[in-house]
């Protein structure tokens, strides 16, 4: 017999090496990292660095009035693209589910919002619905998930003497219980504002684009894919001179590795060859298709006035990013250096799209403008992070559970004796309360105790999502994209009505006009010679450059249904733990299934018995808490 | 002798009595696609003349280029995001990677386009002093020495990534990171390259020449979402438990957002440039014809984006069956409105696509034997014939990876 000629297929995560998380970590150590990195005492070393970011801002603020319109404009565009370049790759990482991006999503995420907010202080040269659609799809997203995480602060504050601080927490994390199907309505929602916020980002760059064709010589079809490009590049480079920083200030090597840098490392590489193609085709095909005023415009970026912005983007923005086929250079200090020069050299693009030719103060006073906003996105960083983990601790805790053998936490704690759960407002009532090491075994608890012949209501907590639990409870999530698309059906209707109604008053037949020319009967002959008139803002023809401007308005109106949603799912799902059973500190970061009464006789003397005789690890929890449970560790 | 063997030679005896069952012998079906490719062009040639032929040929040779160019990147995508999963896809990218034996067939059938330069490009003549620089190089000789660039490099990638699927992972290894960028970069460069030499520039008018830099990419799209389409009706479903199968159809719906998508921003750019030559680029293909075929391409789109929600494997089977259509459509509708004045499909269109599929697939196995290292056998569960050359002894086919599940 011949041996076979096919092996085992090695698991994927052994061609890598690099762990994507600490060894070490664990569901405690890394609330605890995390939660101390916020509550923590602020040092000499942030004062200085709020001190340094408030003069930039300073000089932002007087230099404003000096700078042209054109490259206030520009600099709207920087901004924008590194908004939507964070968002997208927070946006597409969490959508492809992948496990490790724990680790830089929560900086993505608040560049993204940051950034939005800055471009929305300068004159932005795109439709403001596109704006206001980037600045509400990043927020969402940014809120959305940031819950969990309020509410292991919340909890970390309860006891101490922070009333104030702990007030603030409690107040925004109030619906927060993390309950399976809050969990399971929380990964839904995020995964919705995920796609909205990659809408957004896409619709605000094409709009960029389109602004940029329509006042400007400017109509490279490649322009709309470049700022794409150039977006996702910046923000990689942004994040990962964030990352490094992070790294280096707070200690977080073992959540923020070497291997997040790696990747980073490789994507600013990759989508630096994606932006030199759409250049260098961008320059092929003006020189071999193009005609002799095509020819005289590349010759006019290349040597001509154009040529500084051009070349600051090539040599700071493109080129170094090549530098990264060098392994060793992905994953120190250098990263970070070429990270924030590609952030920075990418927005010398925008000048370029907004074609403003300007003289040397001009640029002089832009630049500096540029640096003083980039102050005021490191001012919001340093006081946001005050206010909110810089690393999301409920997917870094799933993460850290899935890889770790020993990140949960195994020994059990002594019974509730420091106060009732502090978002609870309910009275006592009869019930019991398991504590499992992990959520398989809290998961194999609950298939044991359910069955037609159990006279209860099983809820279960954890500290990150538990979709095998919410499985094993028939937990049914929300319909949160149901009111999410009403929303976003809404938004792009009412866009639509009011355009009309903008456009009917240009016309001189009012809307009942509007109405003929929208009919297809009614258009002219397809592509009338005259069609270089056609794109007049009052001609139908504009309905298509109104699609963008309509799909954020959709994304709009999405992320709002989307946010109200989630709101009305949380409150409804937020579970049921006896305030006498459910201590804040004691229990915090393990599995905890609760039973309590339903409509039959409840025996929790039985129930006792019951989860007692389930195998170890398999469904029989650490300890149990309530009337007839042993009140102590099992 | 066994029963199959048996039944074998029934089945020869009867086919050696009858047409249908002589030229469906799996022998001699490469011969019979042949005659059959060549008479349909023959035909198409009598019909429509060598004038009317030749745009049509250039949109059906497109057809089939689509095929291995397009599933290139896909075929790289996919593997590099195997990577990242426990459960590696298995029949469709087998079914790529058996696409990419396409690509020298592709090559020698591209033969008589420089042959027919004068009638589908614009000669260096038409390009007057401040025209295209292009046009100065339009000669045949020229146009015939990019193409053997072109298709030398895209055989190179063909070879070398075919070559990876056809030993087991352990042996092979994977496609890293550096190599699937080189291979992904390369093989952009030379699509954009060709499209804008072979689609693009098809036309013959003086004047003004339409021109746009995402040509290329949305070509490069075009070809991969209908390559992936032609694989997800080809391949055979996953084996394994419904929960850990594969879902085919988001892919194929990104593809076609992004297609889609690429076409909407190139049609608002120009359309806010104003340009001439665009206008009338546009003008020749939005008759009847092409409205009907855009607003079917966005309901494709469409229904593929819905169904993502509750996707299936019937549900992904129709999507691809009607992203391919529209892609073939599309194709023609890039090339033949320039010789025309206006898109629509007729019969020499048709009988050039049966033409060139009769060709490809008449010259592909004898390709097979020729270039072993593209010799890739579409394997997977259920097909006898590999199992029977298995048992034979038949060494000239490289092993396939088999599902994990068959471990």
């Amino acid at each position: 017999m011949s041996e076979p000629a096919h092996q085992p297929v090695p698991a994927p995560a052994s061609l890598y090496g690099m762990p994507v998380i600490g060894a070490g970590e664990t569901v405690s150590s890394i609330g605890a990292a995390l939660t101390g990195a916020v509550l923590a005492p602020v040092g000499r070393r942030w004062r200085l660095a709020v001190a340094g970011a408030l003069a930039l801002v300073l000089v932002w603020a007087g230099l404003r009035p000096a700078v042209p319109a054109a490259l206030a404009a520009a600099g709207a565009g920087w901004w924008i693209g590194l908004a939507s370049g964070c968002l997208l790759i927070s946006g597409l990482l969490l959508l492809a589910d992948v496990a490790w991006r724990c680790g830089i999503a929560r900086l993505a995420q608040t560049a993204a919002l940051l950034g939005a907010g800055l471009a929305a202080l300068h004159p932005a040269p795109l439709h403001g619905v596109s704006l206001t659609a980037l600045f509400a799809a990043a927020g969402g997203l940014w809120a959305a998930a940031l819950l969990p995480d309020l509410a292991v602060l919340r909890d970390r504050l309860a006891a101490g003497p922070e009333r104030r601080r702990a007030r603030v927490y409690r107040a925004l994390s109030a619906v927060w219980r993390g309950s399976a199907v809050q969990w399971l309505a929380w990964e839904r929602a995020c995964r919705g504002f995920a796609l909205l916020g990659i809408l957004a980002a896409v619709a605000a760059l094409i709009d960029l684009a389109l602004a940029a064709a329509l006042h400007s010589d400017r109509h490279d079809t490649l322009l709309p894919v470049a700022l794409l490009v150039e977006a996702v590049l910046s923000g990689a480079g942004l994040i990962a001179t964030l990352a490094v920083a992070l790294r280096r200030s707070l200690g977080l090597d073992g959540l923020v590795t070497g291997r997040h840098l790696d990747i980073l490392g490789r994507l600013i590489l990759a989508f630096g060859l994606a932006a030199l193609y759409c250049h260098v085709t961008e320059i092929v095909t003006a020189l071999l298709y193009g005609d002799a005023a095509e020819r005289a415009r590349l010759i006019r970026r290349l040597l001509g006035d154009e040529a500084p912005a051009f070349w600051t983007l090539m040599l700071a923005g493109l080129l170094p990013t090549q530098l990264f086929w060098i392994a060793s250079l992905r994953r120190g200090a250098v990263l970070g250096l070429i990270g924030a020069l590609a952030a920075a050299g990418l927005g010398a693009d925008h000048v370029l799209a907004a074609r403003a030719g300007a003289n040397g103060a001009d640029l002089a006073a832009a630049l500096s403008a540029a640096i003083g906003s980039a102050g005021l996105f490191v001012l919001g960083l340093l006081l946001l992070f005050r206010l909110v983990p810089p690393v999301s601790i409920a997917e870094t805790r799933r993460l850290a559970l899935g890889q770790n053998p020993h990140a949960a936490q195994r020994s059990p704690e002594p019974g509730p004796a420091e106060g009732p759960h502090p978002s609870s407002g309910q009275g006592a009532r009869p019930g019991l309360m398991a504590v499992f090491a992990s959520e398989a075994e809290l998961a194999e608890a609950v298939r044991g105790l359910s069955g037609p012949d159990t006279p209860s209501r099983l809820d279960a907590f954890g500290p990150a999502p538990m979709p095998e639990a919410a499985a094993a409870l028939h937990a049914r999530g929300h319909s949160l994209n149901r009111v999410a698309l009403s929303g976003a059906f809404l938004g792009a209707t009412v866009f639509l009505v009011a355009r009309a109604a903008g456009l009917g008053e240009a016309v001189p037949e009012g809307l009942a006009g509007m109405t003929a020319l929208a009919s297809p009967a009614s258009w002219p002959t397809p592509w009338s010679n005259s069609w270089s008139n056609s794109w007049a803002i009052a001609s139908p023809l504009s309905w298509a450059l109104a699609a963008v401007p309509a799909l954020a308005a959709a994304v709009l109106g999405g992320t709002l249904g989307l946010g109200i949603a989630l709101g009305a799912a949380l409150a409804r799902a937020r579970g049921n733990v006896s305030p006498a059973l459910a201590p804040a500190a004691a229990l915090a970061g393990r599995f905890l299934l609760t039973i309590e009464p339903a409509d039959a006789p409840f025996r929790p003397a039985a129930l006792v018995r019951r989860l007692e005789t389930l195998p170890e690890a398999a469904g029989r929890p650490l300890a149990l808490y309530g009337p007839s449970a042993p009140e102590r560790p099992l | 002798m066994s029963a199959e063997e048996k039944g074998d030679a029934a089945r020869k005896a009867a086919g050696a009595k009858s047409a249908s069952g002589y030229f469906l012998d799996p022998a001699r079906r490469p011969a019979a696609a042949l005659a059959v490719g060549l008479g349909c062009l023959l035909l198409a040639f009598h019909h429509a003349g060598l004038p009317r032929l030749a745009p049509s040929y250039l949109a059906a040779w497109t057809c089939l280029l689509a095929l291995p160019a397009g599933a290139l990147p896909v075929v790289i995508m996919i593997e590099r995001a195997d990577a990242w999963r426990p459960q590696p896809e298995t029949a469709l990218l087998e079914t790529l990677r058996g696409l990419l034996v396409l690509m020298p067939v592709a090559a020698i059938l591209a033969l008589p386009i420089p042959l027919a330069a004068a009638l589908l490009y614009p000669g260096p003549e038409s390009a007057g002093p401040d025209g295209p620089l292009i046009l100065r190089a339009g000669a045949p000789p020229f146009l015939a020495a990019r193409l053997a660039l072109y298709f030398a490099l895209w055989t190179g990638l063909a070879l070398l990534f075919a070559r990876r699927g056809g030993e087991p992972w352990a042996k092979a290894g994977r496609i890293d990171d550096g190599r699937a960028v080189l291979g992904l970069g390369l093989h952009t460069v030379v699509g954009t390259l060709a499209a804008y030499d072979l689609v693009m520039a098809a036309g013959t008018d003086p004047g003004p020449r339409f021109h746009a830099s995402a040509f290329g990419l949305l070509v490069l799209a075009a070809w991969s979402s209908l390559a992936l389409a032609a694989a997800i009706l080809l391949a055979p479903p996953d084996v394994g438990p419904a929960r850990r199968r594969h879902d085919r159809l988001t892919p194929l719906a990104v593809l076609l957002l992004v297609w889609a998508g690429l076409h909407a921003v190139q049609f608002l750019m120009l359309g806010a440039a104003a340009d001439p030559a665009a206008a009338a680029w546009y003008r020749l293909r939005s008759s009847f014809y092409g409205r009907v075929l855009a607003l079917a391409a966005a309901a494709v789109v469409a229904l593929a984006a819905a169904l993502t929600l509750r996707p299936g494997e019937n549900r992904t089977r129709l999507v691809a069956a009607l992203a391919v259509g529209v892609h073939l459509a599309e194709l023609f509708w890039f090339v033949t409105p320039a010789f025309r004045g206006g898109f629509r499909l007729n019969l020499t269109d048709l009988l050039a696509l049966a033409g060139v599929t009769g060709l490809a697939m008449g010259l592909a196995p004898a390709i097979r034997r020729l270039v072993p290292g593209l010799a890739v056998t579409p394997a997977w569960p259920g097909r006898e014939r590999v199992k029977t050359r298995a048992a034979e002894g038949d060494t000239r086919r490289k092993s396939v990876v088999r599902p994990p599940e068959a471990f």
